[in-house]
């Protein structure tokens, strides 16, 4: 339930956020916030809020419906599996702004981790995921 | 558990095209960071390849890709998917083909077509047997020699400069970061031309973010749906070991990937402090010599393969520079002389005679260093003479050529990585032969592929070495082109329709068609009719408003033309400038993504309308109750 609500409230932030920014609802106090978090920040507040939903929705549909458990739980596994896919390979190669400022071994680390650091993550990310869902084959096997 | 790791290993070998895993090292070299995009994108395709799709393979009747769609689709789902692995197929064979017969050229100075037709026999015996254990084994091998022909000069570089053993993947970055220095000197003292220069970890130069995100979805998608890749991981019928032969094969093919930008590094580190040091051209360093003698490496447009074919030309009796011209053929040579100062010809044309009269005075490396190099550099303005920036031009494949010499031991390496990449490519091609043989629906005796199958794979492999003989197609944006197919017509179907049980055999037919049609629309339009693709989809365009303003004085040119002549000539400015070019995107495109990149439009349009039409079609399984 608890991710449901903090889920529900961070869509809400989102999009207060938007509607701060489109003139639909005054600002309060008159501060726009919308710069502050730009349309990438946003964007992500609201995705993090959606996907907060839908995990304790997911979690719900497991608890009531015993019979479905293995398909949800893989289908839940491959969409976090795909999120941190994409996160090592398309978020971290197009960001390396922030993490420039510090340097790894001579290498700016922005640098590093789209040479490296990315690449050693999606394998370690690999293995996660075959162990994870060959765990779930195994446990849902019986029932 | 060895098993498995033994699959991967295997698999990892075949995984990429050779021609890609060849030019990576000189595409890094050339963009920097953002360049970098290219192995995060291979290595989330294999990810994909193993965890996503070969798992789902594995539980299939037959692990190949069109026998797997058939089972759950039904006969047309399958011929689709058929054709679209050979339209996926054909030009990676090319691609690899085309590779080994200028590797085989350059190195060992054996005309292309002999090297290609006895590839073309070992690919094929290879890649029709039944047993796929020999096929595992060769690329078991190429992984071997991959790994060790970039890992040894890798370790030997080191060595040499850091005076010790370190280990280099990841010691290379106090060189970075010595490179780094090296850059802002360079353009402090003004040696750098921006049109080619980009410092090499500042990222979005020569890709803005947009191109990078396109690049790398285009590269992981269609990966993850090469037909032979999933398949070879997914022979094991076992979707638990098929997901750990997966990982097993990312973290191969991943130590791989990690190399390259290394070498890249030691390449640029050796270059720009030949740049830096105000090196004469007279006194080039020998590891230059190679790639300028494969006419992989341009100095003020000159190269050594030049030189010696400006000798051949005289030797065969050529009296004038315009008399060198024809005996140069119709290739990009004869347009690389063409492009000379006269005065440059002139000078190649008497240092050639001179060579001819008294070849022991000096070898064809010493005179065109010596003699031509100095002429090159006064035509183009470079009156020092030095090495500079600008001056030299490198193509991606060049770049791996400079890495023997800068290991001490020029010859064995030259031969370890000839070798290796040989290796791999016949494994790669043999691997995708296997692919195209299984194709065609098995029979009911459990026989994994028919003779009709072994037949379409000798034609198809047929085909493309008779492209790579005859045809001179840049390597690079044809693997990326084949992957962008795969992307959009294959992969919704693997990724989604496999999974998912409401998908319905009208949507994965209807979503293969889309999907290609897409993106193969977007690459034929952009390049063929360039002009009218922009007239169409203006809006989407990202033109820039002075291009805009060229296009529209161009269309009115042409409409108020009033010969046939001009009105061509007209048109096929216009063309020109929506086409645009390596160095300058054109007019005709969707939010600037490049031709090659628009796997991501084919791979979403594929997805939607696997989705929607499978949602208005009635599913299978309600169909089939009474």
């Amino acid at each position: 339930m608890i991710e449901i609500g903090i889920g529900v409230l961070l869509v809400a932030g989102a999009l207060a956020l938007v509607a701060g920014a489109f003139g639909i609802v005054a600002a309060p106090a008159g501060v726009d916030l919308f710069p502050l978090f730009g349309v990438v920040g946003t964007g992500l507040v609201l995705t993090a809020g959606l996907l907060l939903v839908a995990a304790g929705r997911t979690r719900r549909a497991i608890a009531r419906h015993p019979e479905r458990r293995h398909t949800l739980r893989s289908t839940r596994l491959t969409i976090v599996a795909l999120l941190l896919v994409a996160g090592l390979a398309i978020a971290l190669p197009l960001s390396p702004g922030p993490f420039n400022l510090l340097r790894i071994g001579g290498f700016p680390a922005g640098y590093y981790l789209a040479a490296q650091g990315g690449l050693i993550g999606l394998v370690i990310l690999a293995f996660w995921w075959a162990a994870r869902q060959n765990r779930i084959d195994a446990e849902e096997q019986g029932s | 558990m060895s098993g498995t790791a033994l699959r991967g290993g295997s698999a990892a070998g075949s995984a990429l095209p050779a021609a890609l895993l060849a030019a990576l090292p000189g595409l890094v070299f050339a963009a920097g960071y953002d360049h970098l995009a290219y192995g995060v994108g291979l290595l989330a395709g294999v990810v994909l390849a193993g965890l996503l799709i070969a798992p789902r393979l594995a539980q299939a009747a037959s692990p190949a890709i069109a026998s797997a769609i058939g089972e759950k689709f039904g006969a047309v789902a399958a011929s689709v998917a058929a054709v679209l692995v050979v339209v996926v197929a054909l030009p990676l064979l090319v691609a690899d083909f085309t590779f080994v017969g200028l590797l085989f050229e350059r190195g060992f100075a054996i005309a292309p077509v002999w090297a290609v037709a006895a590839m073309l026999v070992a690919v094929v015996l290879v890649g029709s047997m039944r047993d796929a254990r020999p096929l595992a084994l060769l690329s078991a091998l190429a992984w071997l020699l991959l790994a060790a022909s970039l890992l040894v000069p890798l370790t030997l570089i080191a060595f040499a400069i850091e005076g010790g053993a370190t280990v280099p993947v990841t010691a290379y970055g106090l060189l970075l970061q010595d490179l780094q220095g090296i850059e802002e000197t360079l353009i402090e003292r003004g040696l750098v031309d921006f049109d080619t220069f980009s410092a090499h970890a500042a990222p979005f130069i020569r890709l803005i973010e947009r191109d990078v995100f396109a690049l790398v979805v285009t590269l992981a998608l269609g990966v993850a749906a090469l037909p032979h890749l999933a398949s070879t991981l997914a022979q094991t019928r076992n979707p638990a070991q098929a997901r750990f032969a997966g990982a097993w094969a990312a973290l191969f093919v991943m130590i791989l990937l990690i190399s390259v930008p290394a070498l890249a590094v030691y390449a640029k580190h050796a270059i720009y402090t030949t740049i830096l040091n105000a090196t004469p051209l007279a006194s080039l360093p020998p590891w230059l010599e190679a790639p300028l003698a494969a006419g992989a490496a341009q100095i003020h447009g000159t190269s050594l393969d030049l030189f010696e074919q400006v000798v051949a030309g005289v030797r065969g009796g050529s009296q004038t520079t315009a008399a060198i011209a024809d005996a140069l053929g119709a290739g990009a040579s004869r347009a690389q002389w063409q492009a000379l100062d006269p005065d440059v010809q002139q000078v190649m044309f008497a240092a050639a005679a001179q060579h001819l009269l008294d070849p022991n005075a000096a070898s064809a490396w010493e005179i065109y260093r010596g003699t031509v190099l100095p002429a090159a550099a006064a035509a183009a303005g470079n009156d020092a003479a030095v090495l500079t920036q600008s001056g030299l031009a490198m193509n991606p494949l060049g770049l791996l050529l400079i890495v023997p010499g800068l290991t001490g031991v020029p010859g064995p390496v030259a031969l370890l990585m000839a070798l290796a990449f040989t290796v791999a490519a016949l494994a790669v091609s043999a691997s995708l032969v296997r692919a195209v043989a299984n194709v065609l629906p098995a029979r009911s005796d459990e026989r994994e592929r028919t003779s009709a199958g072994i037949v379409l794979a000798v034609a198809v492999s047929a085909a493309a070495a008779g492209v790579a003989v005859f045809g001179r197609i840049d390597l690079v944006p044809l693997v990326v082109s084949a992957l962008a197919i795969a992307a959009a017509g294959l992969f919704p179907v693997l990724a989604l329709g496999l999974a998912w049980r409401r998908a319905t055999a009208v949507g994965v037919i209807v979503a293969m068609i889309a999907g290609a049609g897409v993106t193969g629309y977007y690459m034929a339009g952009t390049q063929l009719v360039p002009a009218s693709f922009y007239a169409t989809w203006s809006p989407l365009s990202s033109a820039s408003e002075y291009a805009v303003e060229e296009f529209d004085r161009l269309t009115v040119e042409a409409r108020e033309a009033e010969t046939e002549e001009e009105r061509a000539e007209a048109a096929a400015a216009l063309d020109d400038l929506a086409r645009g070019s390596a160095t300058r995107v054109g007019l005709a495109n969707w939010a600037g993504i490049d031709g090659a990149s628009s796997g991501i439009f084919g791979a979403l349009a594929g997805i939607l309308v696997l989705i929607v039409v499978s949602l208005v079609t009635p599913s299978r399984r309600r169909s089939a109750q009474p």
